[in-house]
């Protein structure tokens, strides 16, 4: 039988879950970021407090098959992924990089080391136990995109890691033993079941789904929409 | 994924009211989602452009 969804004080409901899939090595994704950040700052102005939503990163590998130590541009691994001549591939590029800085986000596709990010998404799951992963998701993104770091290596990824207030050692070890391959598994088996072939991909409250880097104003209604229904509506457990 | 199978019936440009999926889920644990906007710029297979305004 269907239950409302738990009141844990009167006038005080459960966070707004805002569950987003996503893969370091995506520009879109990090876009989507800012403008999900820009919707949720514009109902803070709107409002004159901070909706309450809970976010969570979850895992999705764009090109699994991407080796660690690719040789080459992220422009040349595109043109080769898609077989398409590299001024293409370099005009693709820099139109993302153009609505990028529209975004305040400065993306350098000349310093990108394109490579695989099992591990990225490993120490994601390892940042999300300490309470730290939207600080490493922002680190990574940026370490990617900007910075020209690699991200594939543990003792890179490490490095990053302590920057967020991580113990470096215990990203070592974990990501030398694999002991979050399991979860990065799991998100991706989660994806394929709500059927996302593309990040990002966010899904509010586990049953409402938004494709892509919209518009603030998109996320602003999505999300008010959702909150409008949670409380009028049954859950669906 | 077709945007049939994830989009509710009669979603149209923007966002539309969601509604609780009630369609078949591929498995008991995973509900179908109800879409609340349309597709927007994404990347898949490896692949990262910029949506062509005229596909959308």
């Amino acid at each position: 039988m269907p239950r409302r969804r738990p009141v844990l004080s009167p006038g005080v409901s459960e966070p707004l879950k805002i569950d987003i899939w996503s893969d370091v090595a995506c520009p879109w994704c990090y876009i989507g970021k800012r403008r999900l950040e820009a919707a949720l700052e514009r109902m803070t102005e709107r409002d004159g407090v901070r909706p309450d939503v809970s976010i969570e990163y979850h895992s999705f590998e764009l090109s699994p098959d991407t080796p660690v130590d690719f040789e080459g541009t992220a422009t040349e691994f595109l043109a080769g992924h898609k077989g398409i001549p590299l001024a293409q591939a370099q005009q693709m590029q820099d139109q993302v990089t153009q609505l990028a800085a529209a975004e305040g986000v400065e993306f350098r596709t000349d310093r990108v080391r394109h490579t695989k990010t099992l591990r990225a998404h490993e120490l994601l799951h390892l940042a999300k136990q300490h309470g730290r992963q939207y600080e490493m998701k922002e680190r990574l993104l940026a370490a990617y995109f900007t910075e020209g770091r690699h991200v594939g290596h543990a003792t890179d990824l490490a490095d990053l890691a302590a920057e967020v207030g991580l113990d470096r050692d215990e990203v070592l070890t974990a990501l030398g033993s694999g002991r979050f391959a399991d979860d990065v598994a799991a998100d991706m088996a989660q994806a394929r079941a709500y059927g996302i072939n593309g990040v990002p991909f966010y899904v509010l409250d586990g049953r409402y789904g938004i494709s892509g880097a919209q518009d603030p104003a998109v996320f602003v209604q999505a999300i008010d929409e959702a909150i409008r229904t949670r409380e009028t509506e049954p859950a669906d457990v | 994924m077709s945007d049939d199978a994830r989009k509710p019936a009669g979603t149209s440009p923007g966002v539309v009211p969601g509604r609780p999926a009630t369609a078949a889920a591929p498995s008991s644990a995973v509900p179908v989602l109800a879409m609340l906007a349309d597709d927007g710029a994404a990347c898949a297979d490896g692949v990262c452009a910029v949506p062509d305004p005229a596909s959308r």
